[in-house]
Parts: structure tokens; sequence; C-alpha cells
């Protein structure tokens, strides 16, 4: 075996050992608050266990590059083995903070953790539980309903209580619960141990009230509450909100490149932006770093802002040159203060700074909130306003790649044409502002519905366009099947009725032995969709050549 | 005689893994991993290993008592023990050294390199 590829077999294994340490964290955290809440209450044998646990992790957390994470535990340790030999009220006090920041930093991770290791595949949606907490049976009832349409997992609940006993044990994506609620009225705002249970598992949570009060609201805010809803409820309002909030969940955090001359510094915070789930790489030769940043499409560059051979700025000019890179965020990383300086540098074409000395949690902070910036920033770039999916132009593009991609790969491709059947009616008799909110609905059940790897586009009107990379002709039509049955199942109200909307769509597969190209699979698709219109709509239908 | 089996005694389910892929993947010996001194006691007879590798803090039995127990098994006695700790301080590795081992290596350890730190105590045991 080659020495390289030997050395790539170790990093994988221990890349895989290192996911695998990761899991065994957060129970690690429970038991330690566990032992603290009993120290806490005089439990004093509780101290053993205390010292037997974070010693364990004061040693394998460093070996398994969690460095900040082992000095953490070890100080917990130290601290507990003083309190043991004596105690003394203050050093109880200290150990409270030490185990506090440890267990938040293990949190941390673990958030980390699980959006870089969340597969790709639709069971991540067949897990998508949503609980609600809602006294109202009538509503409770309707958003299981349209949720359930959606595709999502529902469990109701009548009181905190209950939820919070399933808390201990379970895990939803989401709670949506009501301001009050349960047989004494009592305020989600007193539940102290089951707003603490569900920060802990950082589940979002999203609130519904009866009254409008700004008292409420910031309350909300404290609680880190992540919508605010005043009845009468707005439901595909929340739908698209709950969406987006999964959404967010589930995404992968983003591609970093530094650019730094000090290349152990450097090498440093990519371990640290990494060890947060963030994809990082260095670069230290300048002359190389437009081929470099063109292979790696980093989502933000941080740069050193003074490097001995090209400044900062200079390098941000060079890379502004490039139309591609136009839109790229750079940020500097720089222990420069002066402002002046700083707003200098920044007419070069960056976009921010970040100032050094900064802590290894402080960094993973305001990395993750400039990619979080960058990335709404792109999707209005790149996205239809009104549903959030792909313009015409872009999934157009992303059509052709798909299909070279499989070409390449000798894989197939299905894409879906799709359009809303007497979408013109619908616009008429209830107006535009109705005729949106049924795009908008579909655009969510199409996002909720189909794979991470899978790309939707908004084509024209009411027209859509999905492409399924690796999906034989058989599973799209299920796929769209399942989608059709959620979409006819949602109740649109517009003047004090209900009505119900469906769609038609045609399906055209590219596979090893066909011809031609995007253009034509695409055109396939939309004869196949007419064909299903012809046919008297709300059905889905296969293009012909797709059989051959 | 160069080095090929070692035992590895440690509780830790996490470091037991990424002791294997040390010395097995990366260093290329042969390893018996144990979960505890009891379980260590039971195999070392039969595994022969030419070096034990064992953690200071377990639980049911730890460290300097699975030591002990060794010592009192015929053949086993001479075989080079290296503890491995997470105790920083100085006095208790010393401890450690007075009570046979013939090393004390520290936790956090990196993986890359502790089969050629092993190589290198063995290489000085056997010199003597």
């Amino acid at each position: 075996m080659s020495q390289s590829k030997r050395s790539t077999q170790v990093s994988e294994r221990m890349a895989a050992l290192q996911q695998r340490f990761l899991t065994t964290l957060p129970p690690k955290a429970k038991q330690i608050s566990v032992c603290w809440q009993a120290i806490a209450a005089g439990q004093r044998s509780a101290l053993k266990e205390l010292i037997a646990v974070t010693h364990q992790l004061a040693g394998s957390c460093g070996t398994f590059g969690l460095t900040v994470l082992g000095e953490q535990a070890r100080a917990v340790e130290l601290m507990a083995v003083r309190i043991q030999a004596q105690e003394h009220q203050q050093d109880v006090s200290h150990l409270q903070s030490l185990i506090r920041t440890f267990c938040e930093s293990i949190n941390g991770l673990d958030t980390a953790m699980v959006a870089a290791n969340t597969p790709a595949q639709e069971t991540d949606v067949d897990n998508a539980q949503v609980w609600l907490v809602i006294q109202k049976q009538a509503l409770s009832l309707e958003l299981s309903h349209q949720l359930s349409a959606f595709g999502y997992q529902v469990t109701t609940f009548s009181d905190f209580n209950a939820c919070q006993r399933a808390l201990e044990t379970h895990q939803p994506a989401l709670i949506f619960a009501s301001v009050r609620c349960g047989n004494d009225d009592e305020s989600i705002f007193e539940q102290a141990e089951f707003l603490h249970l569900r920060r802990e598992k950082h589940i979002p949570l999203l609130l519904f009230s009866a009254v409008d009060s700004f008292e409420l609201r910031v309350q909300a805010v404290r609680h880190d509450v992540k919508a605010f809803y005043v009845s009468p409820l707005d439901i595909p309002l929340m739908l698209g909100r709950i969406t987006h909030l999964m959404s967010e969940y589930s995404q992968r955090q983003g591609r970093v490149c530094i650019i730094d001359d000090d290349a152990l510094l450097a090498e440093r915070y990519a371990l640290v932006l990494q060890t947060a789930g963030i994809d990082a790489c260095v670069l230290t030769e300048p002359e190389d770093i437009i081929q470099d940043i063109v292979q790696y499409q980093p989502d933000l560059i941080l740069m050193d802002l003074y490097m001995p051979r090209y400044t900062g700025p200079e390098l941000a000019g060079v890379i502004r040159q490039y139309d591609a890179l136009q839109s790229l965020p750079i940020v500097y990383l720089s222990s420069e203060r002066n402002h002046i300086q700083q707003l200098q540098a920044m007419s070069f074409g960056a976009d921010d700074f970040i100032t050094k000395p900064i802590s290894d949690a402080q960094l993973v902070k305001a990395v993750q909130v400039r990619l979080a910036r960058s990335r709404e920033l792109r999707n209005l770039i790149e996205k239809d306003s009104l549903t959030g999916l792909m313009k015409h132009s872009a999934i157009k593009e992303a059509a052709h790649v798909e299909l070279e991609r499989a070409r390449r790969n000798r894989q197939i491709v299905s894409v879906v044409m799709l359009d809303i059947d007497h979408f013109k009616q619908v616009n008429d008799r209830y107006g535009h502002a109705i005729g949106d909110l049924v795009i908008t609905t579909l655009a969510t059940l199409l996002k909720q519905r189909i794979r991470r790897t899978d790309l939707a586009g908004r084509y024209g009107g009411e027209e859509f366009v999905v492409i399924l990379p690796d999906c034989t002709l058989d599973n799209a039509r299920q796929m769209m099947v399942a989608i059709l049955m959620g979409f006819r199942d949602i109740a649109f109200h517009a003047e004090g009725t209900d009505f119900h909307c469906t769609f038609s769509a045609g399906i055209a597969m590219y596979g090893p032995h066909t011809q031609g190209d995007a253009e034509l699979l695409l055109k396939q698709a939309d004869e196949a969709m007419y064909l299903a219109k012809t046919k008297g709509r709300n059905q889905i239908v296969i293009a012909d050549s797709a059989l051959d | 005689m160069t080095l090929n089996r070692i035992m590895h005694v440690e509780d830790d389910e996490s470091i037991r893994l990424v002791v294997e892929m040390s010395l097995v993947d990366v260093a290329g010996f042969e390893l018996l991993s144990c979960d505890g001194g009891e379980s260590a006691l039971q195999q070392v007879v039969s595994f022969a290993p030419q070096l034990i590798l064992l953690d200071v803090m377990m639980p049911k039995m730890d460290g300097l008592q699975t030591l002990a127990a060794l010592r009192e098994i015929p053949h086993v006695a001479d075989i080079p023990v290296v503890m491995m700790t997470a105790k920083i301080q100085d006095a208790e590795k010393q401890h450690y050294l007075q009570c046979g081992a013939v090393a004390v290596l520290n936790k956090p350890f990196d993986p890359m390199t502790l089969g050629k730190q092993l190589l290198a105590i063995y290489q000085q045991h056997t010199s003597r």
C-alpha cells in the first residue's frame, strides 16, 4: 500500500472515530448536569462520579483534537477534586460556572456535528417530527392535518407537562405551542424546566398567542423563540416558516478559505472551524489563490490584512477583478483596531472585519453569522422571490449540469415538469394574493418532499421543474404521486369558503442510452405534462421517449 | 528483538478504538484490547504480549491493582508495562514508576506517534 493511500485511510478512520466520539459527548454532558444537580442538593457522593467522568474526558478530548474541551474538562475535574478535599462555597459556585461552560461547549459541538452528519436521504424528512402543544382542539386538528399533508409526523399534546415528559426521551425537530395551555391556562414562560430542556436539546420553538402584547413578544425573544404568531393563525405563512427552519437545521454550514502567510496559525483557525462543522481550507500561496478559490468554491474568504508580499486589500482587489467572484464575501481577520485603517482596507472590495485576538468560540460564531448572511444574499440573487425556489435560468442551468454529470458517471436523471391545474380560475375568482398563496404552498411542499440532492425551480407563472438525479422513472412517479396527493389535501380558505387545487405533471428520463441534451429532456417532460392536461389533469404522465 | 505484540487495557471504548487505529493501522502492531483489568489477567498468558499499555483510572480494578496482579503471574512479571494517565502531577507519575511501570504516558496523546513512542520505550527497556 502506498504511503499516501495509507495516510488517507488513516485520516478517514480518524475522522470516523472523531465523529463517533462526538456522539458520545451529549450523554456525558447530561451525566455531568445530573451530577451537578446532586452536588447542589448536597449529595457529596456525586463528586466522585463527576471526577471520574471529567477525568476521562480530560484524557480523551485532546486525543480526538478537541483540545479546548479537554482543558475545560480538566478544569472541572481539578475544581471537583479541590471541593472533595475541602468544601468552600466559593469553589462550589466556581464549579457550577465551569460545568456550565463545559456543557455549553459540548452542546455547541453537537449541533455542528448533527448538521455535518445528516445523510442526504429522504429519511431526514421521515424523521421530521413536529410537536403541537395547543389547547384548542379544532386548531390542533386542523394544524395536524395540514402538517401531515407536508410530510411531517405530528404529535399533539394538550398541556406542557405531557410534552415535557415526552421531551425527556424524544427529540422532535420542532415544537409549536400556544402561549397559554392546559386546564389551568398556564403560561409557557412559567414552565422553566420545559424551556430549559428544549433549549438544551436545541429544538426550535414557535409560539402562538390569542393576544398580542409587547411584553409577550419580549419574553419570546428572551427564550429564543423562532417565530411568534397571533390569532387568527396564518397557516400557510407558518408552514413556510417551519420548512425554512427545517432546511436551516439540516443545511451544511458552508465553506471557508483562509488566506494567511502564517501557515501554522491558519491551520489552527481551520481546525477550530472544522471542529464546528464548517469546511475550511488554508491557502498560503497568494499567486495561486484565484485558481484555488475557483476549485474550492468557498462561501466566504477569511484573510489576514497584512502579509509580507501582498497586502489583504491588494488580494481583495485581484479577487474582485474576476466576474464570477464579485459577490464572494471577503472578511479580514486582523489585529488592526484603528477604525479608519479598517474602513480604508474595506474600500478595496472586502466586506467585513474580525478583530484579533479572538477566542475559538468567538471565531466560530463570527464566521457562522457571516456565512448565514452570505447565504441569504446568494439566495436573493439566485432564487425566486415568491417561492424561494431556483429561478428559471438557474434551474435550466442546473438541468444542464446534472445531465452532464450523469453522462460522465453513466447515471440516470429524471426531470419533472409540473403545472397547477386551472390556475387562472383561482386568480380570477379569488385574486392574485390567493393565487400566490397556492403557488408558495406547492413550492413549500416540493421543497419538503424532494431529496436533498434534488433541485426544484419555478419555471414560469404556475409552472415548476424538478430535477431528480439518480432517480428511476418509477421512483420519480411515486414521489410525484405522493406530492400530488398531499397537494390535493391542502385546503385553501378564501371568501369564506374552502377550495382545493391539483396539478398535472410530465416526467422524462435521461439514461446511458439516451441521445440529446437538457433542452430536449425538458421539452419531453413538457410534452408529457401537456398530455396529462389533455387526459383530464390531476395526474402524472411519463414521456413516451423515456420508456424506450 | 522487535516489538510486535501489544496488549492495551482501557475501560473507555473511544480510547480503545483510537489506540487500535493508532497501533494497528498506523504502526502495524498486533494488538489485543481489553476493557478492564479482569479481562487482561484472563488473556495475558495466552496472548503473551511483549508490552502492556495500561490505563490508570478504571472503574473496577484500577491500573495499579492490575499492575500488582500482573506481577504475581509467572513469566508475565517481566513484561514491560507502560501506564497511561490523564493525571498531570509529577508526584503521581513517579509513584507509578516506583510501582514498576517502565514509563508513564500522558493523555491526551497523539494517535499518529503513539506507536513510535512505545517502540522507543520498548527498545530502551530491552537494551538495558
